[in-house]
């Protein structure tokens, strides 16, 4: 019996529709994409973590499915572009939904998981497992596309054009799900959701610009895995990526056709007031002086932008030396078709490992409450485990967030070692020196490895509990097998052994009675809940040359917020009796950490913490002041801070407490 | 009751304390002697926003003062913008409100042009996106019950449009928007002022404007003269709509939203794809992969924890999430207008001194100020200058986070920090029209009016000088007893408005 193929071969547009009615970019614009070969494809298409369903409630109908296997499709890779064909519009956001998945499981080295379903039922948490991400193509009548987590689901809009220039036919209609760009940016929000669901819930200016500056950059890199648009656009700006080209830019055809100028956004520049475009020079005040998520994102994908082209521009210039005898000045005309295609080269391999530091970099973060700093140190820390010795993509990393004033709070340094997150073995050394300010060194030596080994002992015993399970297993297996190791992980930390609030403390949990009563509290034992949110593989390179599996541990706790400062003091006033399970405050206060255990060795290799613990007042200040709208004038005329939304008010399931082991379990 | 009376120079402004809206009445001496010339800014509160003030008193009680303050005669009446906290207080179905009062003079900004072929544009576009609100409004209240939250927030956004507080009103007045309480008092005030010595529709950046009777000029600052004022991303004005019959035009939001609502039904046949790929939804539940993955509903089954989801869950489907795009524009619609607010600059003849009336303008409407610049005689007036000059600012938007801008001195555009400079900066002075204990009582994360640290900036910068609808002005320990005592000289407040005198010298 013969092989299976590898995979499957589909045509998209590269970019959108509007590319393919100019004769420059037409011919490059057709692309076929391969997508991993799924034998059990239905009709939808609908595979393994996509399901497409074609339902448009504006118009009250459906369109019929596509069936990929049909063999008049398998022999011409699919439909041709066609804005007219709705089966196109199905088998391009297959398409493209599943190029992106691919390239987060490679960067991440495991599979993909959307965000879990989370409800409740008589007053009891359940989570279920959600195999596909689902995709309506034609949901909205609107400018808009968007991924909702109540519905794991990505709704994309249309509307007809009102403009008339060159770009816009009025009366014509605009599909967002024919947009390259704009699939693969919803489909990476989805992607992240399943990683850290809490980015959902913006408590800083930073949560929600992280959310669209990270599915800008996966969509924008996504662009140099294509080699036929890499050589178009290098032959086109002479292998100078810094003036304006295509591959910087997202979403063409929406932004001309709503007012935008040439594209939604652009990483390199932008029109100025005459229509003339202008590169963007990195700003190191701009952070300061802006609110908005898309503006305050747009800085931090111009920061990865910029690492991005200062590498390329290092790793490309002894071509540039060879091609022009070391003038380094280009003669007029078309470069030698030779060199765009080891430009293209050089350029799709850059931009492919700046993508998988990006995608790597989210195992690296805090549960809660990211900021752009704490991003940089996740993209530095997660180098650094992966691949120690090469530091050019570091150091540039660092450079470029430097020069447009991305900065972690709180670090005295820029250099990698202080960007790095801390190991455990720093913080018990931290600890030890805090608990015992004198002591030899052969007495912290031999404390701190006590410790060690007794915080290793809990863990081996909790971890042999567990069966083995592998990447190759069905994918709900796998969620099976994770989801039981958060029980073990979450007992571990709560039971411990005798020095079970000294961990707690090292990882920034407080589980002990001192907590202010707002904070959530178990039923069993009265003391503050803690939260496993999730446990996921990771790898790391190690030194012999092969790779090892880390586990990626998310802890958060919670508690109640109030607008009113005083209500707040009033609430936190010690008191005898415990807050009621359904006095949920105003707003929900979150800490916690995330922590890398090598579960061969039990060590714990990195800790992530948030930046103050549950109890910390003044975070809870910080999370407050955005919310009502005190630190900085973003939401609109009607909502200060966060805009309540319709779509965040509908999603009543994901505003209830996310707690798969949060203490009322009683033995689940 | 005694008329309320003008200083000898400069002006007496009272702060009518009705509830969480504007109305302030200015009494300026007239030139040669006389009767004060009297000056009306808006006239309008929030529903339920006065039962929080130690008064409890009805609107009606407030035009009543009005009428007895001035003989029911006004000299000139200004309205800012058409909202309801700003207008309600006009009319009314049965005796409106100001049937009695004689108007000679009313201002209101370009945008209320009926000869300006973008005010036109605007209104009419304005008009537009009202039905398609109220429509979508009705389509989801079929869907999820009248008293779902997302129902509730589209007519709160709807009754500041229309200034109607009942639901019944507010589709009338969508259906038929000149019949709305904000429409009528427009035209109240116009018809009245017509009739007299008229209307003036004023242009930011125009020549400043004499208020009759007096030596006092009006510089107009805002609303930019732009399309973009709706900050909406269609283009309005001359670039091409699509033409009336046109099949695209079918496929809008709106279309899809209006026809849903006139029929109970989607209109099946308007979709920008060809018959021969739809299907119907009784086809679809015959199909097997979209009866399998969309049309059976689960309901009671596949609510076990720890399992897969079920493939055709009902929590998936997306049958009225495209009526949430009514959201965005009435979010669109209520910043569009508020920016629309008139921003007037008094100036006192003989100490310039400046008096800056923003009404609800938002940031579009403060960053597009700097575009103006006036001749006085041979000397360039700027905003810079004008902002300097300011001795009372009334805050815009209740004080709320993004209509009044923060900023230094330094930068680019106007802000708080550049008023009341140099001589000015001692009697700097601020109102804000909120009633901060009903305000927290709406929305969630609740409205913040004023929001604290605007709040504490003016404060700060005022030396204590606020007047809040809800709070009389504090001294702060830091501040003289001679220099509040001053002010106080020249306050009178009283639970029903507050009073303040600025003196021409």
């Amino acid at each position: 019996m013969r092989q299976a193929p590898l995979s499957r071969r589909l045509r998209v547009y590269a970019f959108d529709p509007s590319m393919a009615t100019k004769l420059d970019t037409a011919a490059m614009n057709e692309l076929f994409i391969d997508v991993p070969w799924e034998a059990a494809i239905e009709v939808g298409p609908s595979g393994e973590y996509i399901e497409v369903v074609d339902f448009d409630p504006a118009s009250g109908v459906y369109y019929k499915p596509v069936d990929l296997n049909d063999p008049i499709l398998l022999a011409q890779e699919g439909i041709a572009p066609s804005e007219s064909d709705p089966q196109f519009h199905q088998q391009m956001v297959y398409a493209v939904a599943m190029k992106t998945i691919c390239n987060f499981q490679r960067a991440l080295g495991r599979v993909a998981f959307w965000a879990d379903r989370e409800f409740v039922v008589d007053g009891e948490h359940r989570s279920q497992f959600v195999r596909r991400l689902r995709i309506y193509p034609h949901a909205l009548r609107d400018r808009n596309a968007y991924y909702s987590p109540a519905k794991k689901a990505l709704l994309f809009g249309y509307f007809p054009v009102t403009r008339k220039d060159k770009d816009c036919t009025p009366g014509t209609i605009v599909f967002t799900c024919l947009s390259h760009d704009i699939v693969a940016h919803e489909v990476t929000h989805a992607l992240l959701d399943g990683v850290h669901p809490r980015f959902n819930e913006p408590t800083n200016s930073d949560v929600h610009a992280f959310h669209e500056a990270f599915s800008d950059i996966v969509a924008l890199f996504q662009h140099f895995s294509y080699p036929q648009v890499i050589e178009h656009q290098i032959r086109r700006t002479r292998g100078n990526l810094e003036t304006e080209n295509l591959l910087s830019q997202l979403a063409q055809q929406f932004g001309a056709t709503t007012g935008r100028g040439s594209s939604l956004r652009d990483a390199l520049g932008a029109e100025d007031a005459n229509g003339k475009w202008k590169p963007r020079v990195a700003d190191p005040q701009a952070l300061e002086k802006t609110a908005e998520p898309h503006a305050r994102g747009a800085i931090l994908v111009a920061a990865v932008f910029r690492a991005f082209l200062i590498i390329y521009r290092s790793r490309t210039a002894d071509l540039f030396r060879i091609a022009t005898n070391g003038t380094g000045r280009l003669p007029e005309g078309d470069i030698h078709p030779d060199l765009t295609r080891r430009l293209s080269c050089e350029a799709a391999e850059c931009a492919d490992k700046v993508l998988q530091m990006c995608i790597r970099a989210i195992d690296y973060c805090p549960p809660v409450q990211i900021t752009f700093g704490d991003y940089l140190r996740g993209i530095v820390t997660a180098d650094l485990d992966y691949s120690r010795d090469d530091r050019e993509y570091r150091t540039v990393f660092i450079q470029s967030f430097r020069e447009w004033g991305i900065h972690p709070r709180s670090i005295t340094s820029m250099g990698e070692d202080s960007l790095a997150w801390p190991t455990g073995n720093e913080l018990m050394e931290d600890q030890d020196a805090e608990d015992f300010t004198v002591s030899s060194s052969e007495d912290r030596i031999g404390r701190i490895k006590l410790t060690k080994n007794r915080m290793r002992e809990g863990l081996q015993s909790r971890f042999k509990a567990i069966s083995d399970w592998n990447l190759e297993s069905d994918r709900f297996k796998v969620w099976t097998s994770l989801d039981h190791w958060k029980k073990q992980i979450h007992d571990w930390l709560k039971d411990g052994d005798s020095f079970g609030n000294k961990y707690a403390q090292l990882f920034g949990l407080v589980i002990d009675g001192t907590a202010p009563p707002t904070v959530y509290r178990s039923d069993k034992d009265g003391l503050p809940s803690v939260e496993i949110h999730s446990v996921r593989p990771t790898i790391r390179r190690i030194k012999q040359g092969g790779a090892r599996t880390d586990l990626v541990i998310e802890i958060t706790q919670r508690r109640r917020g109030y607008f009113d400062p005083d209500k707040q003091k009033a609430m936190d006033a010690p008191s005898s009796t415990p807050l009621s399970r359904d006095e949920h405050g105003d707003f929900k206060f979150r800490a916690g950490c995330t922590i890398l255990i090598a579960p061969d060795t039990q060590e714990i290799r990195r800790v992530i913490k948030t930046r103050g613990t549950v109890s910390d007042d003044t975070e809870l200040e910080t999370v407050r002041r955005f919310l009502t709208g005190e630190s900085g004038a973003t939401g609109n005329a009607f909502d200060a801070g966060l805009a309540q939304s319709l779509m965040s008010i509908n999603s009543e399931m994901r505003d209830e407490p996310f707690a798969l082991l949060h203490d009322q379990e009683g033995g689940s | 009751m005694t008329n309320m009376k003008a200083p000898s120079d400069g002006v007496t402004v009272r702060m009518y304390r009705q509830g969480h809206g504007d109305c302030f009445l200015l009494a300026f001496p007239r030139d040669g002697g006389g009767d004060p010339v009297y000056v009306l800014i808006d006239c309008g509160y929030k529903p339920g926003s006065q039962k929080f003030l130690p008064h409890e008193k009805p609107i009606a009680d407030f035009v009543e003062h009005i009428g007895e303050a001035t003989d029911h005669r006004l000299d000139l009446m200004i309205v800012t913008h058409e909202h309801q906290d700003h207008v309600n207080g006009i009319w009314k179905a049965s005796e409106p409100y100001f049937e009695g009062f004689t108007i000679q003079e009313a201002w209101f900004a370009w945008t209320e042009d009926p000869g300006d072929k973008l005010a036109n544009e605007l209104r009419e576009k304005h008009h537009d996106q009202l039905l398609t609100l109220l429509a979508a409004r009705n389509q989801l209240a079929l869907a999820m019950g009248d008293s779902h939250s997302s129902v509730r927030r589209i007519e709160e956004l709807l009754s500041l449009e229309t200034g109607e507080a009942d639901l019944v009103n507010m589709q009338a007045a969508a259906a038929a928007p000149e019949n709305s309480v904000n429409k009528q008092a427009m035209r109240l005030v116009k018809s009245k002022a017509s009739q007299k010595r008229g209307v003036k529709y004023l242009l930011p950046g125009s020549l400043p404007t004499q208020i009759a009777g007096t030596g006092v000029r009006a510089y107009v600052l805002g609303p930019p003269y732009s399309a973009d004022l709706l900050r909406d991303e269609d283009p309005v004005g001359s670039e091409a709509f699509p033409r009336e019959n046109d099949h695209s035009l079918e496929m809008t939001f709106a279309a899809a939203v209006r026809a849903e609502a006139a029929s109970n039904s989607p209109a099946t046949d308007v979709s920008p794809f060809r018959k021969s790929f739809r299907l119907t939804e009784q086809q679809a539940r015959q199909h097997p992969f979209l009866a399998t993955y969309f049309c059976d509903e689960v309901v009671s089954v596949g609510t076990e924890d720890k399992r897969e989801s079920p493939k055709n869950a009902s929590w998936r489907r997306i049958d009225n999430e495209w009526l949430f795009s009514a959201e965005t524009l009435a979010l669109k619609m209520n910043q569009g207008i508020n920016n629309t607010s008139l921003v007037l600059a008094f100036e006192l003849p003989k100490s310039k001194k400046i008096l800056l009336f923003v009404g609800d303008a938002q940031r579009g409407n403060w960053i597009s100020w700097t575009q103006c610049t006036w001749k006085d005689g041979e000397k360039d007036v700027t905003v810079r200058d004008l902002l300097a000059r300011t001795v009372l600012y009334k805050v815009g938007h209740h004080g709320s986070h993004n209509a009044t801008l923060s900023g230094s001195t330094a930068d680019k555009y106007a802000n708080l920090n550049w008023m009341g400079i140099g001589t000015a900066a001692g009697e700097f002075t601020s109102m804000i029209t909120a009633v901060n204990e009903w305000a927290v009582t709406k929305n969630n994360p609740p409205w913040y009016h004023p929001l604290k640290s605007i709040r504490k900036a003016l404060i700060e910068k005022c030396q204590g000088r606020v007047f809040q609808t809800d709070t009389d002005p504090i001294k702060p320990h830091e501040v003289s007893d001679a220099s509040w005592n001053e002010f106080n000289s020249r306050t009178n407040v009283d639970s029903l408005y507050f009073e303040y005198t600025v003196k021409d010298q």
